[in-house]
Formats: structure tokens, C-alpha cells, sequence
């Protein structure tokens, strides 16, 4: 079986903002998406985040999904040396943004998702240059 | 004694993990009127005096749990908990203050940085729109956190690069104190 690739949401959340684009006006249906793409977005650097620290922590398991799996990877990513802390500090606000997107009843706009959309590319593209520096 | 090492030592003497220094009081209370002075012998003693306005300052301790916070303006009384809130409430809009002000009862220490972050997110951002939310997360156990919400009318990459300035400016510094319990973001307005 083939694995999912996770950073696949991050296309996702593209679409979304790409259709976004075309939106003369703005239903709850539109609000809708914006909120799934900031979800997706944040799904998608959740996983490359995860799966990153497994292979620098062989002790930090990808299959873990109790409580506080999500703060366990912001802050396990702040316990690594260097770049990791501010990689660590845009998770978090990206966790905080999906939090407000899932839980919140504050009016979102695409500016948000287009924020939540540079903030994964970015946790994204610094853990894959830490990557490569590594191999 | 002058009233500002009364003031202090009475607040001191509320704080078992704070050192009580007379010299830090009465250089401080020296220079209400030099706020850009930096304080360098206390910072020996893991003890930073941070001006924060014309006849104010905060001083905190170094150490993580025991954060001390004084406060006092000009001689008079020291600031308590009520007139930090007051002021926060004067620099944010804040959306449901009876549980903001019950989250900093509970953690001790944040007003202070509240009070700086406004100064520097407003000269940053260029705005005086700040908004302080309580954000939970349903999904996590004691997630509790503030959120300092700049109004921001710019595009999203804006909004990125001058978060990421105040982030590498000050922000960062100020981590090993606030920890993860105040959060910093935009709300992007029309």
C-alpha cells in the first residue's frame, strides 16, 4: 500500500485558494472553504514536522495521538537546536490559526488562508533545508 | 526611606523568589525620568529594569518561576494587579475580560508584557488596533493561551514579514518568561 504523502494537503489548501480567487462574493460556503484550507495548511506542516522529528528522535513515535500530540511536536521542535525554534514558533501560530478555524466563530478571510498557506510552505521548506544541510 | 523603597520593599516582601536589592530601588526610583537608562549591575544579579514609558518601569527577575514583578510610577504607590489591568484594558480591546483577567490571576507575571508588546506591535505595525483574546483548544488539555491580535489591513506576506520582525527584535528574547502562554497574530480588517 502506498503511503500518504501528507504535504498532499498543502496542494489542497492551494486549490482552495486558487478557486478562492475566483469568488466574486463570499458565502458561508466560501468561509467554509477558507477554514478547510487553514486546516489542511496546518495538517500539511503538522506531518512534515512529525515525520521530520522521527527521523532526528528515533524515541519520538509518528503513531502517537493522545492528548497533546500537537503541542508534543511545536514543543519538541523548540527542544532542537537552531532553526528549529522559530520552525517551532510558526507551527504554533498555525496551530493557533486551524484552533481558530475549527473552534471560532470569528469572520476569517482568505488573507488568513493565504497567512496560514505561508506559514506551512515555510515550516515546510526550512525542515527540508535542514534536510538537505544533513545529507 | 523614600516612599518608591517602601513601595518596593512592600511588594517584594509579597514575593518569596525575589532577591529585595535597596540599590535597584533607589536607582530606579533615581530615574523615573531617564527611561531610556539601562541598569547594568542588576543584570549581574539576574535582575533587568525595563523602562517602559516616562515615570514607569518594570522590574523582573531572570528566573523563570519566579517571576517578580515591580511596578511604580514616579514615587507613587506601586502599580498593582488592577491598575496593570487597567492599563491593559486602555491598550487592548479585550473580548471577554473576566476570563482574560482570571487567566493572568492565574499566571502570574504577564501584564508587564503585555504592556511592552502593545508599545512594540503598535510601532511596528503602525496601529493602534489591538484585540487580546482567551484561545483554547478543545482538543488539548490546559491549552489556555492569550492572543495578541494586531489589526492589520496589509496582505497576508506583510503581515508575515512584520510579525517575524517583531518576532527576531523582541519577541524571542521574551520567551523564556511568557512561554507559550501569550501568542501573537493578526486579524486582518477591511
Amino acid at each position: 500500500m502506498t503511503l500518504f504523502n501528507w504535504s498532499s494537503f498543502l496542494d489542497v489548501a492551494n486549490e482552495i485558494k486558487q478557486k478562492l480567487a475566483s469568488c466574486a462574493t463570499f458565502s458561508d460556503l466560501e468561509y467554509g472553504y477558507i477554514r478547510t484550507g487553514i486546516g489542511r495548511a496546518y495538517y500539511a506542516a503538522y506531518w512534515y514536522a512529525k515525520i521530520y522529528l522521527s527521523t532526528v528522535d528515533p524515541l519520538f513515535k509518528t503513531t502517537y495521538k493522545g492528548p497533546g500530540s500537537h503541542e508534543l511536536v511545536v514543543d519538541k521542535l523548540k527542544e532542537q537546536r537552531g532553526k528549529h525554534q522559530g520552525i517551532s514558533t510558526l507551527l504554533g501560530s498555525l496551530k493557533n490559526q486551524r484552533v481558530q478555524a475549527d473552534y471560532y466563530n470569528d469572520r476569517l478571510s482568505v488573507r488568513d488562508l493565504d497567512l496560514a498557506l505561508i506559514r506551512a510552505e515555510n515550516v515546510i521548506k526550512q525542515l527540508q533545508e535542514i534536510e538537505d544541510s544533513k545529507s | 526611606m523614600a516612599i518608591a523603597e517602601r513601595d518596593l520593599l512592600q511588594v517584594a516582601s509579597a514575593s518569596p523568589n525575589f532577591v529585595f536589592n535597596q540599590s535597584l530601588a533607589r536607582t530606579a526610583s533615581a530615574h523615573p525620568a531617564a527611561p531610556e537608562r539601562k541598569f547594568e549591575q542588576h543584570q549581574q544579579q539576574n535582575i533587568n529594569v525595563i523602562p517602559i514609558q516616562f515615570g514607569r518601569m518594570v522590574a523582573t527577575s531572570g528566573a523563570g518561576a519566579g517571576i517578580v514583578t515591580i511596578v511604580f510610577r514616579d514615587g507613587q504607590a506601586p502599580l498593582c494587579s488592577d491598575d496593570l489591568r487597567q492599563e491593559i484594558a486602555a491598550l487592548y480591546t479585550v473580548s471577554d475580560s473576566t476570563s482574560i483577567f482570571e487567566f493572568l490571576s492565574n499566571h502570574d507575571g504577564l501584564e508587564p508584557f503585555l504592556i511592552e508588546a502593545a508599545s512594540k506591535l503598535c510601532a511596528i505595525f503602525c496601529t493602534n488596533s489591538l484585540l487580546l483574546d482567551l484561545l483554547i483548544d478543545p482538543e488539548e488539555a490546559n491549552s489556555g493561551r492569550l492572543l495578541v491580535r494586531v489589526g492589520f489591513t496589509g496582505e497576508a506576506l506583510e503581515a508575515f514579514e512584520l510579525l517575524e520582525t517583531f518576532e527576531t527584535t523582541w519577541w524571542a528574547a521574551q520567551r523564556a518568561e511568557v512561554g507559550d502562554l501569550i501568542a501573537i497574530d493578526v486579524r486582518f480588517d477591511d
